[in-house]
């Protein structure tokens, strides 16, 4: 059976952006993660620009303005996707919300729940994050992921989400 | 345990005879540069090579065996190194059967079984007599569904409307009833063929056009004053101007024949037929093609709307199904989803959809996005125009001059554009399902019934957010979405996205609590 009450009043989440109420954020270590990612990047393409400019003899200076302007538009963006990014844990379903450009807010329903993950990537064990994938049988099934977790709220989110699976009854799952 | 069709001995004996026959000779004809070796030594190993092989075809050919048992399809094969494979029938989604036009000469055919695991065919039979193949796919059917209600019966809970569809009879579908449901008239299959643009077609056309390109280019010469250009640096811009003028319609006119030979070629004949809980399908003219679409499986509908149909007042129909689909012959036009109806009358593709639909009502009428979201669109062609006008500036610019300023044209079409791309936008959350249109060539209007849902989704862009639009897309489990996106209802207003997107949570419950 069906562990949700379909009787029981809607979920009152607001999913206005105007005034959405704040739903759990990430760990905030999250940041140092992406940004870490965003320097190496940086750096990479940046010696990448500066060989290229020292072939084609150019100012290798382009190698160095070409890592700063990198940092310059991706420290921001980092910081606002840290900003967004919020997951809940609702009635019905896992609802994230995410994104910087393009906002996106996706609901996982828990009886599409084909089975959860967590991850740790080597940067994200340095800072001790862990990751929760959530995989159903939908054709965006690996986008649905939540980074920035602490281990202990990764495994914890990890074990209601396995429980909120099996009670609602899970069938062939297409 | 039964063996293939007895030509296929003959035929896998021939064709190894011939692959034996062939290795002493190109062994020979590899070493007679290095050694030698007497050609007479040929005509022993090559005889005995033959032979070989023979032997090895009809090896092979006696030691495949297969059964239909009760539980499972056997099928041991193998000379030196045996396998046998048992695909329990509950896992096996579908029995191709091909019949190429030689084996359709001798009355046989080639049956491949799929299943859901992997792309690959789990178990292929090439060939038996075409009664075997009708007999393999029709009892792998009736035991599959066995299984099935077995798995289902041993389950507690009690089917509910969701999951048996309305065409099957709920209880006793086991034994499955033939009804054939649809068949193509020569005018459908010719506005199918017409209607339907094949992007394969146009590498082809292009390849026709360089090997026959002389007569072309002396047309197009005769027609330039400067006669025909020896290089691109020599070509006039009259030259180019009457190149692009008549060799590119040519082209593409070409390129639409071939597509549409292509589409008559292999939906010649097209039947649909309702088997117990499976639509399947036959057509092809060289080639026959038949498959089965599992009612069961269904995610969504899709009704497909090129704008020549449209004009016409035709329609086709896709079914989109979980898992393993049936290749669409490679015409690359049914990207994963097999046409049930490709194309007819829109009344008649409608009240078919309704009948095999396994989801309640359905009504393919909708709601346009507000109208600012034009706006969008006019920007987006306007640049494009933009661009196209750059582009022929610096094409002007690198050729050292020419009528640039002509590609001022391009604006022309950006506001009639931008409407018809509105226009042909639309969605509506309907008691069972949610209706998607989008596509002003290639209209489609997908039908997703609520319990299909896997994921929902709502997107603004940094543009949608200035303009308080939103995006929905309906994800499902169809594997058509694996090759192209997931429906979407574009540029809709925000709130009514935000509440859209509350409804499909909802209902998505209520249907599967329903159960």
């Amino acid at each position: 059976m069906l562990s949700i009450q379909h009787d029981a009043p809607v979920p009152n989440f607001e999913v206005d952006s105007h005034e959405r109420t704040r739903v759990n954020a990430l760990n905030s270590r999250i940041r140092l993660v992406w940004g870490l990612r965003l320097l190496a990047g940086a750096l990479i393409l940046g010696a990448v620009a500066t060989v290229a400019a020292i072939a084609l003899d150019v100012t290798p200076f382009v190698g160095v303005a070409l890592t700063v302007a990198i940092l310059v538009v991706g420290v921001p963006y980092t910081l606002v996707r840290y900003r967004r990014w919020g997951y809940e844990v609702q009635d019905d379903a896992l609802v994230l919300e995410r994104g910087v450009l393009t906002t996106v807010d996706t609901a996982v329903p828990y009886v599409r729940v084909q089975h959860v993950d967590t991850q740790r990537s080597p940067l994200e064990r340095l800072v001790g994050l862990s990751r929760v994938v959530v995989y159903t049988a939908g054709s965006r099934g690996a986008d649905v992921a939540v980074p920035g977790l602490e281990p202990e709220r990764a495994d914890e989110l990890h074990a209601r989400l396995r429980r909120l699976a099996v009670e609602s009854e899970p069938e062939d799952g297409v | 345990m039964r063996r293939l069709h007895p030509l296929a001995g003959i035929s896998q004996a021939l064709g190894h005879g011939v692959q034996g026959l062939g290795v002493p000779i190109f062994a020979y004809a590899m070493l007679s540069f290095a050694l030698d070796i007497p050609i007479s030594v040929v005509f022993v190993a090559a005889p005995i090579g033959g032979l070989l092989g023979a032997g090895y075809g009809a090896a092979s050919y006696l030691r495949f065996e297969y059964e239909l048992s009760e539980d499972a399809l056997v099928v041991a094969s193998g000379v030196l190194a045996r396998r046998e494979r048992e695909i329990p029938y509950g896992r096996i989604q579908n029995v191709d059967v091909r019949r190429r036009v030689l084996l359709r000469l001798i009355g046989a055919a080639a049956v491949s079984i799929e299943t859901a695991g992997g792309g690959s065919t789990e178990a292929s039979f090439d060939f038996v007599h075409r009664d075997e193949a009708e007999r393999i796919q029709t009892t792998v059917r009736k035991r599959r569904r066995a299984a099935q209600d077995e798995a289902a019966a041993s389950e507690t809970e009690e089917q509910g409307a969701g999951e048996s569809p309305s065409v099957s009879a709920p209880g006793n579908a086991s034994e499955a009833r033939s009804e054939a449901l649809f068949a193509l008239t020569p005018v459908e299959l010719a506005v199918y063929a017409l209607a339907t643009f094949r992007p394969a077609a146009v590498p082809l056309a292009l390849i026709a056009a360089s090997v026959a390109p002389g007569a072309v280019s002396d047309f197009v010469g005769s027609l330039a004053p400067a006669g025909v250009p020896t290089s691109l640096a020599e070509l006039t811009v009259e030259q180019a101007l009457v190149g692009t003028v008549f060799y590119g319609p040519l082209t593409a006119v070409g390129a639409y024949a071939v597509s549409a030979a292509f589409g008559a070629v292999s939906y010649y004949g097209f039947m649909l037929v309702r088997e117990g809980d499976d639509l399947r399908y036959e057509r092809g003219l060289l080639q026959r093609y038949s498959g089965a679409i599992p009612l069961s499986k269904v995610q969504t509908l899709t009704v497909t709307e090129p704008v020549v149909m449209r004009v016409l007042g035709y329609a086709g129909l896709a079914v989109e199904t979980a898992g393993y689909t049936p290749t669409d012959g490679g015409d690359g036009v049914g990207s994963g989803a097999p046409s049930a109806v490709p194309a007819a009358k829109a009344a008649t593709t409608l009240a078919l959809a309704r009948r095999i639909e396994p989801f309640g009502g359905l009504d393919t009428t909708v709601e346009r996005p507000p109208k600012r979201a034009r706006r969008r669109y006019v920007v987006r062609y306007a640049l494009l125009a933009a661009g196209i006008v750059a582009a022929a500036y610096a094409a002007a610019w690198a050729l050292g001059g020419g009528p640039w300023y002509v590609a001022f044209l391009a604006f022309v079409p950006v506001l009639p554009a931008a409407h018809l791309k509105w226009a042909n936008l639309g969605y509506r959350a309907g008691e069972d399902h949610l209706v998607l249109r989008e596509g002003f060539w290639r209209r489609q209007t997908h039908v997703v019934p609520y319990e299909r849902l896997q994921t929902v989704n709502r997107e603004r862009s940094v543009f949608q957010r200035r303009l308080g639009l939103a995006t929905l897309v309906a994800d499902t489990a169809s594997s058509a979405t694996l090759v192209s996106s997931a429906p979407s209802a574009i540029d809709i207003d925000d709130e009514r996205a935000a509440d859209l997107y509350d409804t499909c949570r909802e209902r998505l419950q209520q249907r599967l609590g329903a159960r």
